[in-house]
């Protein structure tokens, strides 16, 4: 396996199993690193290996720094390779539970069982009238903390 | 068959077990459980949030089938759904609701930033603050209206407004303005509405203390212990930061009804830099001797100021566990010898692990409570899916802005692409090593967090600074609760809440 850095180039360049990596989980840690390297992939990596370059985007780009980004980049990978697998695995039950917290979230005008929303034309004259008069006192008292203030 | 027990090792990673190979699993008896060595017992829970921790040859039996139906420990598995064919699924499906009510409601908590100013200076600001005479970072009444408006849309039957700031307090008027048009619109809604303030104090009045009682706020403040610490930690542009927190704890803490009670009780929360952990139990002497109830020990999030200053203030999640392990000791120290006193991270999850309720904490839910639980409606009126995610914003990452309140519906913000990939990223069981772990009955991400610290919304949990934190907290509290003295301390914390 590769891994070498180069301090004047400000870059790692490493080699993964074609095999284990897909081009889609290399896409998806590139995308994870999109603000720390530019993530190349050598269009001349051959049979089992994919060969792929990060440079550098910020200082320091020091041997410490190049390792680290190169070995974080591997994490990373690894990451999206069982990250797919264990979605694949447990989608069933994922679906179940997200549909069910993004569906409890939603307001649904047809649900009796939901709390009124209290909208402008739910409230009385009275409300109305008192609701305005709040709005009227606030903003003149932030009109005058602004002028206070700055 | 041969169990793929896995640890996780000094340096974070997860490996095999030692004894893994020596473990069989009887998979007619064992129902689905995870479990880990803690201290001296293996800890067992399942997805219901049930836990048992059984001493090793107890455990043993319990996987390859050859417990005595006399024991203890066989009638605690049996009960808490550990035994394949003694599931009683009808009380285990309503543990299971009471510990995630949270996936059958909408966002209880409503965060309203008045502004971005502040006349503090703290080191580990993650808001991002600006100076106090900065113009044109206040929230407008007009706006204001409309982020109430909106959480009333909120099908949640309880709505809780948190002002946040900058100091919130520095643009009042919104203060009262939310506070009395809520209470207005809640006329017409009849659900719970609470309002809490999240503020240093340094613009406090006897005015402003008045209504604050009043109106029944609940006040949060940050009080990180002794002057040299507090004040350093805490620069305040106007003087003495520590001096005027304390007088006003003090003043909300000595504040008695007509009935003579006093049910003033400020919330107040240590951060904790490397500076901190050299005060030690300073810190919480000084709590107690104040009369608070409990000290919140929370721990640094690189956002903000804080990520600048890092090399200066902040430390790794093993320094910070250790501080916690001994601060949570000398805590329990206090309460053998009478003192009542909780440290509030442990009480959260405790609430998780003894109760199996929620505690109503938007950081550790699964999935994330991003939007579902918690929305955050900046000063400009953008609006974001918490408090973490418009401070990231200020940083100039606006991943996390949902929407707007001149131009957004609720639903519009519910049904915001971010919002279902943050649901996807953070379900516990779309994650790889969450989904094995002992503690995701009781756990959650933060999709600011990961974003922040490893640019994905699903981060990646073997060096992820949070899950070694909380997996570091958990074990702890799992380890105390094997001491019958501290379960019963922890067990005396959770009465008061009940």
């Amino acid at each position: 396996m590769l891994f070498e850095i180069d301090i004047e180039a400000g870059d790692v360049t490493l080699s993964v199993q074609s095999q284990l990596y897909s081009q889609e989980s290399i896409e998806g840690a590139a995308h994870a690193f999109g603000d720390v390297a530019d993530v190349y992939v050598d269009d001349e990596s051959e049979g089992d290996e994919t060969i792929i370059t990060l440079e550098l985007k910020k200082n320091p780009k020091n041997e410490a720094a190049l390792k680290e980004t190169g070995g974080n980049f591997l994490n990373e990978l690894l990451n999206q390779v069982i990250g797919k697998q264990q979605l694949a695995a447990n989608k069933k039950l994922n679906r179940y539970i997200i549909t069910k917290a993004l569906m409890s979230a939603r307001r649904d005008a047809a649900d009796p069982l939901q709390p009124p929303a209290a909208d402008d034309e739910q409230l009385t004259d009275e409300q109305k009238t008192e609701a305005a008069s709040l709005l009227k006192k606030a903003e003149e008292a932030f009109e005058k903390l602004q002028k206070d203030f700055h | 068959m041969a169990m793929p027990v896995r640890i996780r090792g000094d340096n974070g990673v997860l490996t095999q077990h030692p004894e893994a190979g020596k473990l069989t699993l009887s998979q007619s008896d064992v129902a689905a459980a995870h479990y880990r060595k803690v201290g001296e017992g293996w800890v067992v829970t399942n997805d219901m949030g049930q836990h048992a921790i059984l001493s090793e040859p107890d455990f043993r039996s319990y996987l390859d089938g050859s417990l005595s139906k006399d024991s203890e420990a066989w009638l605690e598995l049996r009960q808490k759904g550990f035994l394949k064919k003694y599931m009683d699924f009808e009380r285990l499906v309503e543990k299971y609701r009471s510990k995630n009510s949270f996936l059958f409601t909408a966002a209880a908590l409503h965060i309203i930033v008045t502004t971005a100013r502040c006349n503090h200076k703290c080191l580990y600001c993650h808001s991002s603050v600006v100076g106090e005479k900065k113009k044109g970072v206040d929230m407008t009444p007009a706006h204001a209206k409309k982020a109430v408006d909106l959480a009333f849309q909120c099908p949640n039957p309880d709505i809780s407004f948190e002002f946040q700031g900058g100091e919130p307090t520095l643009n009042w008027p919104i203060i009262e303005f939310v506070t009395k048009y809520a209470r207005l619109k809640n006329e017409a809604s009849g659900r719970g509405v609470f309002l809490s303030l999240v503020t240093t104090f340094s613009t406090m009045n006897e005015e402003r203390f008045k209504f604050l009682i009043d109106e029944k706020i609940s006040i949060c403040t940050s009080l990180d212990g002794p002057p040299e610490l507090h004040n350093k930690n805490r620069i305040y542009l106007g003087g003495n930061s520590q001096e005027g927190t304390l007088h006003w704890i003090k003043k909300f803490l000595e504040f008695e009804d007509e009935r003579g009670r006093k049910p003033f009780k400020p919330g107040a929360l240590m951060t904790t830099t490397r500076l901190s952990m050299e005060f030690g139990t300073q810190v919480i002497d000084q709590y107690v001797e104040l009369g608070l109830p409990g000290i919140f020990l929370r721990p640094l999030s690189p956002i903000g100021f804080a990520k600048r200053s890092w090399d200066k203030i902040g430390y790794t999640p093993e320094e910070y566990l250790d501080f916690y392990r001994k601060s949570l000791d000398y805590i329990l120290e206090l309460n053998y010898k009478g003192t009542r006193f909780f440290e509030r991270m442990a009480r959260t999850l405790l609430v998780k692990i003894l109760s199996q309720q929620d505690p109503i904490y938007v950081d550790l839910r699964n999935p994330s409570g991003a939007a579902l639980g918690v929305m955050g409606y900046d000063f400009d009126g953008s609006i974001y899916t918490g408090d973490e995610a418009r401070m990231l914003a200020a940083e100039g990452n606006s991943t996390f802005k949902i929407g707007h309140v001149d131009t957004s519906s609720y639903n519009d913000l519910v049904d915001h692409p971010l919002v279902k990939a943050a649901a996807v990223a953070t379900l516990l069981e779309n994650q790889p090593l969450c989904s094995q772990c002992i503690y995701k009955p009781y756990c959650g991400q933060d999709a600011t967090y990961n974003q922040q610290t490893q640019n994905s919304l699903w981060g990646r949990m073997p060096d992820n600074g949070r899950c070694q934190i909380f997996m570091g907290v958990f074990d702890i509290l799992f380890e105390k609760l094997q001491d019958p003295k501290a379960r019963a301390v922890f067990e005396d914390w959770l009465k008061e809440l009940q």
